[in-house]
């Protein structure tokens, strides 16, 4: 897309955003507000795709080039929050702030969790019709597309951690990694599955899910899942008792993908069976307060919220603390990147089975320009933190959070694919998915 | 006013800079819309800042709860300090909260090891999101949140003159489980206590208290004290021996923040302060000798290297330095991972025994453990009863003195690199206090006001100076620095000559609260940061375990029986009229 298209885009955009503001079926307008805004600047946005860079595997430059990113990112989100932390805000801003948070919760967060439940939901669906005597490869790969789909908005989750992710420990629930394929194995071993081995989140959770779908990043063939496992240790274990596990551990997925979306959108009549199914998992949805986590960042000040003020509550959204914005882009760069890059440690390397992880640290990254753009489509909503600075004459901090995440993305996608395999070749070491010690494949 | 002036401005640079089409849709706008409800925002103008400013009540340097080189300006638990940061240390910090964070495994890498019997599998599960443990209402290892640990141990018990019963020194830990017992184990291994017989009963004061506090105070605002009673029978415990005449009781984690700052408190500074507090008060004589108005021999603890330090962390008073402390210790015992320096492991003879004895477990490792690839391998024999020694002698390996080091060569290398230990410990130490918030608020100066008349910081002592922070360095670290031509003694984040507000005194006091923390001594808790819990963490319960749920019931625990060192502070407290009580809430999630 051109720069003049994007900006024709933006202006219809903008006027209708403006009529909306009178509208009385708009929910993200407050009856008595109605703010005067530049909405003018339309946001850099990244590109909708990529293409994937499968050559120059010894280039160093590129894996650099996207931890500095990350960092030039993180650096611009702080300063933005400091902003706004230091600033002494007038009745109008903290009223339109008021509202950007309110427009995050319900217009990035909430479905941002809607769709990883509604896409979670599918996913166990699918495997739940999964047969070993009648799968077809097509079936396999259908399974992985929908992984990744799933995978895609959990990853752009992860710019707002803090608050109901973090109380309630989804993060090491759901996204434990590397998978303890010992355990695993002793459990399929030991004949039956208890809630025991349910219990033990080193062997749930999206990487459990991706071992069993994915390996060398492909799709897993059908004869492996009709007959038995080829990996090491596990070739005694049954495809039928693998695609098993996947349904139970898929259906443990799915409650707390429901438990994000119930904890954020706090009890609808719509959401009534997704409630219920939290509530039959023994889950927690509510903060100690008794309010759901959107209701406790639109109250942000009063006296049940758990942010004493307006700004606690931004500082939390943007850079303050694990679970922010800029803790995401801190950890992209530092570790996720890093650890592999940099250090040559390349079983740090996330999803070593799909071969995903660009795609994971690009979608955390536009986790990151959600939250700036208050929208989930790349154009920035009216209650942004986007078109708050552009109100208050700050484009030179709209410039710096954008050219951030866009750069970011960029550098990020410009890293040779697959992730492990970069890192392999930077470091000279073998990145196959076994970790076998040369001397165990020579007995073999 | 001011918003007036900056609606106009805001409206002419509005006129200036925008181009024809916009002004339609501004336009379009006016069109709907009633011209006196719109609001233009104005530009930003930076607040007059208080922060880091000196005010009647507090000096500038108590915005800065871990000094300058210890704090953090963001609202966190987890940040670097800058005095980490000035070091150079943030990649080695950053890599390091790798470890914290996330869990354990059998086998892989790059957090390997946990096992055979283990607390948890991450430090994460007991420090929630960096802070404090929450309160639980069942135990269960594998539940993040839960910050307890399972205190065994056989009562010593006596009764104070208003009729609490307390325990006393001399109230040791069974032998039969770990000190910190565990409650998981990877087959074909049975935990040392099967964790579905441990029941967790919450009960609540009733009347008044012992010490004859109503639970309301004089202006009638209620207030509840709820305590846990924890049971867990003897069919509980897959030990031979099994323990008799026993009693738990849950200790909780406490925030890990700031830790690096209280090593760096110097002994003669502790000194004075146990010196000045035994002048009116009785304390523990297993850390000070009121006859000779000196350290007592027990107050000493034996690092490694054999150099005696005073101890100075966890609630009892068991470490004198931070890299032989809670969390240099936790990340080898609590998951059972070994490293360069500790090569056996975290384990108990009596459980060793059990394991040995039962065909349950030598028949799992007959089917399973032939293949030098199984887990269980080193265990295998030809025989049973061969089977049965290797794992009675491999499980029993739990001391240097026992030959620990063939634990670790049963199974190959440390599971722990130094240079992983290393990393950790960087961020253990780097992890900054998050700055005091609302120091300018006169209902926060009201607080401190009164926390310092009523006799708070008697125990709570606000501040202390940092010494040069000269740290202790273990084995391990001292093999990361020869192996790299550094100096051990300079490789960890330091924070010397800082102005530091934790809040705790360092010495240990009795509250003779119901079902007391075992001996009764407990080590006065650091405030700092405590007032963010509920943002950061989603909680804020307080107290060694979590029975309090809110400032309130804290203070009055801390008046339970008259005996204790801290009813005539409670006492003055109870009597406070709301807005000072309140105020002095206040002032605590401000610290």
């Amino acid at each position: 897309m051109n720069f003049k298209n994007l900006f024709g885009i933006a202006l219809v955009a903008s006027a209708a955003t403006i009529m909306s503001s009178c509208s009385d079926d708009d929910n993200n307008s407050s009856n008595e507000l109605n703010f005067e805004l530049n909405t003018s600047a339309t946001p850099l946005v990244d590109e909708e795709t990529y293409p994937t860079h499968t050559s120059d595997y010894s280039t160093r430059s590129f894996g650099q080039a996207a931890i500095d990113n990350c960092e030039e990112l993180v650096l611009s989100l702080e300063s933005a929050n400091r902003l706004i932390g230091k600033a002494r805000l007038n009745e109008a801003q903290e009223a339109y702030l008021r509202e950007v948070l309110k427009n995050l919760v319900d217009n990035v967060i909430v479905p941002t969790y809607t769709d990883l439940a509604d896409n979670t939901a599918l996913l166990e669906e699918e495997l739940n019709g999964l047969n070993v005597n009648t799968l077809t490869q097509t079936d396999i790969n259908n399974a992985c597309e929908s992984f990744k789909k799933t995978r895609l908005y959990w990853e752009r989750s992860e710019a707002f951690l803090g608050g109901a992710a973090s109380e309630f420990d989804v993060d090491p629930t759901i996204d434990s990694w590397p998978l303890n394929r010992s355990l695993l194995l002793n459990y399929f071993n030991s004949g039956t599955m208890n809630e025991d081995m349910l219990d033990d989140a080193s062997i749930l959770g999206f990487h459990a899910l991706e071992f069993i779908l994915f390996r060398n990043g492909q799709p897993r063939q059908v004869s492996e899942f009709q007959g038995n496992d080829t990996y090491k240790n596990f070739t005694s274990v049954s495809g039928a008792k693998e695609l098993l596990y996947a349904q139970q551990v898929c259906k443990l997925l799915k409650e707390r993908t429901f438990q994000l979306q119930v904890a954020w959108e706090g009890e609808t009549s719509k959401n009534a069976d997704r409630v219920k199914v939290v509530k039959d998992a023994g889950l927690d949805y509510k903060t100690q307060k008794n309010l759901s986590y959107g209701d406790n960042m639109k109250q942000a000040g009063q006296a049940n919220s758990t942010f004493a003020t307006l700004k606690d509550a931004i500082a939390q959204v943007l850079s303050d603390d694990e679970g922010s914005a800029a803790a995401i882009a801190t950890e992209v760069g530092t570790a996720k990147i890093a650890n592999p890059f940099s250090a040559g440690y390349i079983f740090y390397v996330e999803s070593p089975y799909s071969y995903n992880s660009i795609a994971d640290f690009r979608d955390n990254i536009r986790s990151v320009r959600n939250i700036w753009l208050g929208s989930t489509n790349r154009t920035a909503n009216k209650y942004s933190f986007h078109t708050f600075f552009a109100s208050v004459g700050k484009e030179s901090t709209n410039k710096a959070v954008e050219e951030g995440y866009v750069n970011a993305i960029s550098a990020i996608s410009n890293m040779p694919a697959p992730f492990v395999k970069y890192c392999s070749t930077i470091w000279n070491l073998p990145y196959e998915d076994d970790d076998r010690t040369a001397d165990e494949i020579e007995e073999e | 006013m001011t918003t007036i002036i900056n609606y106009i401005l805001m409206v002419n640079k509005f006129l200036l800079k925008t181009p024809l089409l916009l002004l339609m849709g501004g336009l379009l706008l006016t069109a709907c819309s009633d011209d006196d409800t719109k609001k233009g925002l104005g530009g930003l103008e930076e607040e007059e800042n208080q922060f880091g400013k000196a005010n009647d009540v507090f000096a500038a340097s108590e915005w800065f709860p871990g000094g300058e080189l210890g704090t953090t300006e963001n609202a966190s638990y987890s940040a670097i300090a800058p005095g980490a940061r000035n070091m150079g240390l943030e990649v080695n910090f950053n890599k390091g909260e790798d470890f914290f964070e996330h869990l354990y495994t059998y086998s892989e890498e790059p957090r390997k090891g946990l096992g055979p019997a283990w607390v948890r599998s991450s430090c994460l599960a007991c420090h929630p999101s960096y802070g404090h443990g929450k309160r639980q209402t069942e135990y269960r290892a594998n539940t993040i949140g839960n910050g307890y640990l399972l205190v065994i141990y056989h009562p010593v018990a006596d009764y104070t003159e208003d009729g609490v019963r307390y325990t006393k020194n001399g109230s040791n830990y069974i032998s039969e489980v770990t000190g910190m017992p565990q409650t998981k184990a990877m087959a074909p291994f049975k935990a040392p206590i099967d964790e579905n017989q441990i029941t967790i009963d919450w009960k609540k004061v009733e009347g008044t208290t012992p010490s004859g506090f109503p639970l309301h105070f004089p202006d009638g605002e209620a207030y509840e004290l709820i305590y846990p009673e924890v049971n867990i029978p003897v069919t509980a415990f897959n030990t031979n021996p099994k323990p008799t005449d026993y009693e738990v009781r849950l200790e909780s984690t406490i925030g890990i923040y700031g830790t690096g700052l209280l090593d760096a408190i110097s002994t003669e500074d502790m000194k004075a302060q146990y010196a000045k507090e035994a002048a009116h008060a009785t304390l523990n004589p297993n850390m000070w000798d009121a006859a000779a108005n000196d350290w007592a021999p027990s107050a000493y603890y034996t690092l490694a290297d054999g150099t005696k330090a005073i101890k100075k962390f966890t609630y009892a008073m068991t470490r004198a330095s931070l890299q032989d402390g809670a969390g240099a210790n936790a990340v080898w015992n609590i998951t059972n991972v070994t490293r360069s320096d500790r090569r056996y492991l975290y384990s108990t003879t009596a459980w060793a025994r059990a394991m040995s004895e039962d065909p349950e477990v030598i028949s799992y490792i007959r089917k399973n453990g032939a293949s030098k690839s199984s887990l269980v391998h080193p265990y295998y024999a030809e025989s049973d009863e061969k089977i049965a020694e290797k794992v009675f002698n491999l499980l029993d390996m739990n001391t240097a003195a026992k030959g620990g080091d063939k634990y670790t060569a049963a199974f190959g290398e440390p599971e722990m690199n130094d240079k992983d230990y290393y990393d950790f410990m960087v961020w253990h130490r780097g992890l900054a206090v998050p700055a005091a918030r609302n120091l300018d608020d006169p209902t926060v100066q009201r607080g401190k006001t009164v926390f310092n008349q009523i006799g708070c910081a008697m125990c709570h002592r606000p501040s202390w100076q940092t010494k040069e922070d000269n740290y202790w360095a273990d084995y391990s670290l001292k093999a990361y620095a020869n192996a790299n031509g550094l100096d051990a003694n300079n490789i960890l984040p330091k924070f010397a000559y800082q102005t530091i507000w934790p809040y705790t005194d360092m010495v240990q006091h009795r509250l003779y609260m119901e079902n007391d923390i075992r001996t009764g001594w407990c080590r006065t808790t650091p405030l700092w940061g405590r007032g963010l819990s509920l943002r950061l963490t989603g909680a804020e319960d307080r107290l060694h375990d979590c029975r309090a749920r809110n400032e309130i019931e804290a203070i009055m625990w801390h008046g339970y029986s008259k005996q204790s060192d801290a009813y005539f502070a409670v006492k003055n407290f109870y009597n406070l009229p709301k807005k000072d009580r309140d105020a002095l809430v206040k002032f605590l999630r401000s610290i």
